[in-house]
Parts: structure tokens; C-alpha cells; sequence
């Protein structure tokens, strides 16, 4: 009992550790992948090739003024950004990263915090309620600049979350479970074994999902900075502000993970004969992909109008993941009988 | 919609292209300096500074004929002009004031000056907490003349203006010979 008491929390700890280095550098990572597409270099001046930035914006951002608006809910204000992080960070638990467990001593750890049959719905569960985090910190601030973005939000989040959440019940038949461990397990032995292929259309939809969710360009209406100046974080400063911040990238890593896990195999190498390679340097690969994806698009694509957006939400993708679950359910259901 | 449109528009053809413009991009160079480390090569003729310069035995070249400051559009240069204290026939400038917060870096009091004691320098980096610390005094200009010697004879030989000096040849500009080396202290 002590002893899986410990393992749990050893597991936490270095997850915690790995995830809130990743988001930090992920920060420095999408610099230099935008300057580079932008034939600049980016941060060059703190440590080698500009490595310590994230440690220097850190330090920046910490020792920065608090500033609370007068006229500002204080309370919720305070709380807002970290009802946006947390989620963003609970969802890690139920992400598994690796094939083997470790032993040392009597202690045995797994590489995953807890496998929970329900592990979607835990994501998508969480995913909704870091909304409110945006949606109160725009409302507590008391600005027009940051209602505006907090409503946009909102009604961008609920009709792509409702994507996202169609696009991955294809996967969630095909795989015939919630648990996300699951649903890796039925996909090892080679990359033909992966449902991308099978649910190639859930997989487009749940990326731009991801994208929009994250609120990440082309989806960036909610912190449009040329009409919202920084949208539902126009007042806040310092260490709020840069919870927000942490929550983008870590909702991004949790997109991330979570479309490797369902259409990438998870930690499973695409053949059989790559089987030597460590199974978390596969997850890691096919994380940092996306990730690397995600600022591509940033680096190529312009904002959508907002009309186009929900258009292309409603019109165009929901339709097309109901299709989706439709066909593939019938489908299954032939093969299966 | 034909066919041919149908599928580009399915597989996101137009996307794909900016994606493959942006990923291209990625192994060009970057076209950026690291500017404190890396600096521009300035080309000659480059305008920047404005410097007051000198002859060969140090005296200093200005007469105070207030041609540069008739000719200056920004009215960013104020000459006084007086009768050398030491050689009667000749005059010099009092005071000289260059307000660099009004210099447009034109180049017209370089080209006006009938003495080449004007000329523009490669400097760009003096900037200043306050707008006292960018009006120039005399000495000023005279000292940063001093340090960007080789950069004003550029500007000069680029403007065609150090050749009609030394030739001989009084071309629109008059040769004024450098005022005698003063006894000590000048």
C-alpha cells in the first residue's frame, strides 16, 4: 500500500517535472521554429543559441507586478487563471507514455498515472472546464476588450469541442473502449495497425479541432491581438498572465498527446523491426510532431473572420464527423457479424 | 465544381501550398544580423553623422561663413562667426551648434561648405537619454571628426568634393591654405 502510495507519487512528480519543462520550452521551441520559417533566427542572446530564454522570461514574468483592475471581481480574477491550468495539467494523469513499467525496490511504477476506463471522457471532461477559466478571467477583468475575447471563446470552444468529441467516437468503436491505454494496446504491431488510416477523416477533424480548442492561428479570435489588443488576458500582468500562458501550451501538449494516442499508435513504432527504439521516444516523436505542426500552421496560415469560423464548425465538420461515426459504426458492425 | 477542384479542395491543396512555402523556408538563411555582435557594412556615402573637420596640422577648417547654416532645411545648425583672435585677415566660428534632434542627415551643409570642413560620417549609434546630449557643440563635432577621419574623406571622395580640393583646380570651390600652425596653445 506505502509502496504504490510512493510509486504514484514519484510518477507524479516526474511527470509534472517533464510536462512543465516541455511547456516551458515549448515557448522557446515555437520561437525558433517561427523564426526560422520567417528566415530570422529568433532568441539568440540568453545562454547558447539563446537556450536559457524560457528561463529568463520565467524570471521576468515571476518577479512582475500583480496588477488587479479596480474595478476588476476580485476573487474570481485571482482564481480564473488557474482554473485554466489546472485541467490543462490534471489531464496528464490518464495519458499513457511509454509500454513497460519500472521496478526499483519493491516499488513498481507504470507509465501512466492511472488508467481510468473512462480516460476520454476525463480529457474532454477537463478540456470543458478549462473553458471556464477563460470565460471568468474575461468576465472578472471588467473590460470590453476582454468580454469580447472571453465570449468569442467560448462560443468557439463549445462548437469545436463538439468536433472533437464526434471525430473520436469513430476511434472509440473501432478501438471498443474509453481507456486510453486501451485503445494504444489495440493499435501496436506496425503502423498499419493504426486508425489513423481507418478514421483518416476524424483524424483532419480532430486536429483542426485541437487547433481551435487551443485557440491557436488560424483559431485565434478569442487573443485576436490586432482587434482585442490580447483578448480574455488583456488585464492581466505577471505570474497570472503567464498561467494562462503555461495553459495554452500545456492544452496544446494534451491535444498532442492525445491525437497520438488515438490515430499514432501512441508509443508503438510504426514497424515491427523498430521495435529496439524505447517506446516513449516513439511518443515523444509523435508528440513533438504535432507540436512542430501546430507552429507550421501558425507560421503559414492568417486568421479566420468569425463567420467563416463557425461556418466551417457547423456547416462543414460537424456534419462530416456525424458521417463518420455513422459509416464506421455500420461498417464495424458488418464485419463483426 | 469540376472534379479537379472537388479533390484539391478535400486534401487542402491551397494549404498544403503555404505549408510547403513555409517549410522551404526553414533551411533559407536568415537574412537577419545579430546586430550588437554583427554590423551592416555601410556603403560609402553612407549619411550619417555630421562631423567638423580639420587640415593636416590640426587647425581647424570652418570659417564661419554660415553657408551650411542658410542651406540647412531642418534649421537644425547655428553658426557664430567672428574674426580669428589671432589673424586678423580670417574668421572662424564662435560657436558652432548642430541639434541632431532636427537633422534631417540631408547632406546639404557638406555640400555647401566652400571648405570641406563638413562632411558625413558611417556613425548611427549616439543616441541619448536626453535632447541636450544630441545638440552638438563645436569641440563635439570636432572631436568625433577626429575619430571618423576615414569615413569623412570617403564621404568627400565619394561626393566629388575631395579631388576638386586637392587638384589645384578651384572648380566652384574656393582653396582656402590652412591657417599657419598657431604658436603654442592656438
Amino acid at each position: 500500500m506505502l509502496n504504490d502510495i510512493l510509486a504514484a507519487v514519484v510518477v507524479i512528480a516526474g511527470v509534472l517535472f517533464v510536462v512543465l519543462t516541455m511547456v516551458a520550452y515549448l515557448t522557446y521551441l515555437e520561437r525558433k521554429v517561427l523564426s526560422f520559417m520567417q528566415d530570422r533566427l529568433g532568441p539568440m542572446e540568453v545562454g547558447p543559441w539563446g537556450l536559457l530564454q524560457p528561463l529568463a522570461d520565467g524570471i521576468k514574468l515571476v518577479s512582475k507586478e500583480d496588477i488587479i483592475p479596480q474595478e476588476a471581481n476580485k476573487a474570481i480574477f485571482k482564481i480564473a487563471p488557474i482554473i485554466s491550468l489546472v485541467p490543462a495539467i490534471l489531464s496528464f494523469a490518464v495519458i499513457p507514455f511509454g509500454r513497460d513499467s519500472f521496478h526499483f525496490g519493491g516499488i513498481t511504477t507504470h507509465p501512466y498515472l492511472t488508467d481510468i476506463n473512462i480516460g476520454m471522457i476525463y480529457i474532454l471532461a477537463l478540456s470543458s472546464i478549462g473553458a471556464y477559466g477563460i470565460l471568468l478571467g474575461g468576465w472578472a477583468s471588467n473590460s470590453k476588450y476582454s468580454i469580447l475575447g472571453a465570449l468569442r471563446s467560448a462560443a468557439q470552444v463549445i462548437s469545436y469541442e463538439l468536433n472533437a468529441g464526434m471525430s473520436i467516437i469513430g476511434v472509440l468503436i473501432l478501438g471498443g473502449s474509453l481507456s486510453l491505454v486501451q485503445i494504444e494496446k489495440a493499435q501496436q504491431g506496425g503502423f498499419w495497425h493504426w486508425y489513423i488510416f481507418p478514421q483518416i477523416i476524424a483524424f483532419v477533424i480532430y486536429l483542426i479541432s485541437g487547433i481551435a480548442e487551443t485557440n491557436r492561428t488560424p483559431f485565434d479570435l478569442p487573443e485576436a491581438e490586432s482587434e482585442l489588443v490580447a483578448g480574455f488576458f488583456t488585464e492581466y500582468s505577471g505570474m497570472r498572465f503567464s498561467l494562462y500562458y503555461l495553459a495554452e501550451y500545456a492544452n496544446m501538449i494534451v491535444v498532442s498527446c492525445v491525437a497520438t494516442v488515438l490515430f499514432l499508435g501512441g508509443w508503438g513504432s510504426p514497424l515491427p523491426m523498430l521495435d529496439f527504439v524505447p517506446p516513449v521516444i516513439w511518443f515523444m516523436l509523435k508528440v513533438y510532431s504535432f507540436l512542430f505542426f501546430f507552429f507550421w500552421i501558425r507560421a503559414t496560415l492568417p486568421r479566420l473572420r468569425y463567420d467563416q469560423l463557425m461556418k466551417f464548425g457547423w456547416k462543414v465538420m460537424l456534419p462530416l464527423s456525424f458521417a463518420n461515426v455513422i459509416v464506421t459504426a455500420f461498417v464495424v458492425y458488418m464485419i463483426r457479424h | 465544381m469540376g472534379i479537379k477542384k472537388f479533390l484539391n479542395t478535400i486534401m487542402f491543396g491551397e494549404i498544403m501550398s503555404g505549408l510547403k512555402l513555409t517549410f522551404r523556408h526553414m533551411f533559407k538563411k536568415a537574412v537577419t544580423l545579430q546586430y550588437p555582435h554583427e554590423k551592416l557594412t555601410l556603403p560609402a556615402g553612407y549619411r550619417g553623422f555630421i562631423v567638423q573637420r580639420r587640415y593636416e596640422n590640426e587647425q581647424e577648417r570652418c570659417v564661419g561663413c554660415d553657408l551650411c547654416e542658410a542651406i540647412c532645411p531642418a534649421k537644425a545648425i547655428s553658426v557664430v562667426g567672428d574674426i580669428h583672435p589671432e589673424f586678423p585677415d580670417r574668421r572662424y566660428a564662435k560657436e558652432y551648434t548642430l541639434d541632431f534632434t532636427r537633422c534631417i542627415f540631408c547632406g546639404f551643409c557638406v555640400v555647401a561648405c566652400p571648405v570641406n570642413a563638413l562632411a558625413m560620417t558611417k556613425e548611427y549609434a549616439h543616441s541619448s537619454f536626453t535632447r541636450e546630449g544630441l545638440i552638438y557643440s563645436k569641440e563635439q563635432l570636432l572631436t568625433l571628426g577626429d575619430k571618423c577621419e576615414e569615413d569623412s574623406i570617403e564621404y568627400l571622395k565619394f561626393k566629388n568634393m575631395w579631388d576638386a580640393e586637392n587638384s589645384g583646380k578651384e572648380e566652384g570651390r574656393y582653396h582656402f591654405p590652412p591657417i599657419p600652425s598657431v604658436k603654442s596653445g592656438g
